[in-house]
């Protein structure tokens, strides 16, 4: 199940989020990205957070909802333990 | 660190890496294939269905790859009016692409390329603005190889030519977000290939039932990302199972991007091709890339192999790998975006009425020569461009 869970720790992070255990690889969000600030990793994409341009056109090419804005900085979805 | 030389690096491997490591191969020049997975063909992002019309050209297409004949195609309109059109003959087959895929890269490996699986490139090697190679990572280890052309085969997200300063990213308008579930033990009619269109439905795409078996099939619904709400695929597609199979088993689910505009104008940089999806090389009225990308694999692999040979990688010289294409795929692709474009605007009301009107066609069998005789009052020509991109790609 996932969770929203509060993460203060990454409030400098990228404003856009990733559910890991929710992500295919299919690299929709990759292809979208134009400033291409999204890599593919062995579990999910993840994002860079000085290159992202906050378009938000990787959550509309996502087909499973994976990418997610962080609501103010302190939101994730993360895998509940 | 293992530093290893070739002519041709090819990364990726569906049937368009494929195909372009089998050309330049059987061209004798060096070549090496890069797949990220550990397997070739899976896991499979695709309804797998392909015409058979053209692809005999390329590749001999063996019963072992084919899951399903498929003699028609009926397609439906927003209220569920289904036209078929009456194929007389083989319309196309819907493979086993874990098995087709694996297949091409026997292929390839057969023509002379070294072939190799879980090696994910991770960057291009460029010394004073030229490319000379490859990174990529295998298990953990970091590997070099050196080269004198990369063909990026990379699929939709086309990292290499981002890397190589190719302007690849897919435009937001034509990007189709697109999941798919393989469905087992429904009913259903397993000879025809079902498309579903409407705007609340699959805005800017269409869903489709595509047979694996007789009581099997791949169904999906691809949408445009900008025309959709984020997970709209997903979430239509499940409403959409529901409706015509109630909760069916699901044997595979996969999630995709397809890239449906228009070929990149210029899918090469000096020392480097781009083929297949990487290229935008896939057809944007239907989303079909299996055919496109065994094309451009083809000619891609040809021409870089050709610019081994005459010592010259320079975008100047691959710049004729799109007069290669020019007829099978520019033109097909240009055409099938107008149409796109043109079905998109159609309305939900629009759709149903030319349904109806086709399907007071009671008991006679719908050819495409019929069906433009008996008029579709509203879009003849659109319906039937419809149904001739579906019939050939």
């Amino acid at each position: 199940m996932n969770k929203i869970v509060a993460r203060p720790d990454l409030k400098e992070d990228t404003p856009i989020i990733v559910a890991k255990d929710v992500c295919d690889q299919c690299g929709s969000c990759i292809a979208i990205c134009s400033p291409n600030c999204i890599t593919l990793e062995s579990l999910a994409v993840s994002i860079e957070s000085d290159e992202c341009i906050r378009c938000g056109f990787c959550l509309h090419a996502c087909p499973v909802e994976a990418l997610r804005w962080r609501d103010d900085g302190v939101i994730i979805v993360d895998k509940e333990d | 660190m293992n530093t290893d030389q070739y002519d041709i690096v090819v990364v990726g491997g569906g049937p368009a890496g494929s195909m372009a490591a089998k050309s330049a191969a059987s061209r004798d020049v060096r070549t090496l294939l890069l797949e990220r997975d550990s397997a070739f063909g899976v896991p499979v992002r695709c309804a797998e269905g392909v015409s058979t019309k053209f692809i005999g050209k390329y590749v001999d297409i063996e019963p072992r790859f084919i899951a399903r004949k498929i003699e028609s195609i009926a397609l439906y309109s927003p209220d569920d009016t289904g036209v078929t059109v009456d194929n007389t003959g083989e319309l196309g087959v819907v493979l086993e692409r874990a098995i087709f895929d694996r297949h091409l890269a026997e292929l390839a490996a057969e023509a002379g390329a070294h072939v190799q699986t879980k090696s994910d490139v991770t960057g291009l090697i460029i010394e004073k603005g030229k490319i000379k190679g490859v990174r990529y990572s295998q298990l953990g280890k970091e590997h070099e190889v050196r080269c004198k052309m990369v063909i990026g085969a990379d699929g939709v997200e086309s990292r290499i030519g981002r890397w190589a300063g190719i302007k690849s990213e897919a435009k937001p308008m034509d990007l189709e977000s697109a999941y798919q579930k393989t469905l087992a033990n429904i009913d259903y009619d397993s000879r025809k290939i079902h498309i579903y269109l409407g705007n609340s439905l699959a805005p800017g795409g269409y869903a489709w039932i595509f047979p694996k078996g007789e009581r099997t099939a791949n169904v999906g619904i691809g949408v445009k990302t900008l025309m959709g709400n984020p997970g709209e695929a997903k979430r239509n597609l499940d409403e959409f199972i529901k409706k015509h199979f109630g909760n069916p088993s699901v044997v595979s689910e996969t999630a995709g991007g397809i890239p449906c505009g228009t070929p990149l104008k210029e899918p090469f940089a000096d020392g480097v091709i781009l083929v297949g999806d990487a290229a935008r090389h896939c057809n944007p009225l239907t989303g079909g890339g299996i055919y496109t990308a065994i094309v451009s694999g083809h000619y891609g692999g040809d021409v870089a192999a050709d610019a081994i040979e005459r010592g010259d990688v320079s975008a100047n010289f691959l710049k004729i790998f799109n007069k290669k294409i020019y007829k099978d795929i520019i033109v097909v692709h240009n055409r099938a975006y107008r149409i796109a474009k043109a079905v998109a605007n159609l309305s939900d009301e629009s759709l149903n009425q030319t349904a109806h009107e086709l399907s007071k066609n009671n008991g006679e069998k719908l050819s495409m020569r019929k069906i433009f005789i008996h008029g579709l009052a509203r879009y003849p020509k659109l319906s039937m461009d419809i149904m001739k991109a579906f019939l050939t790609s």
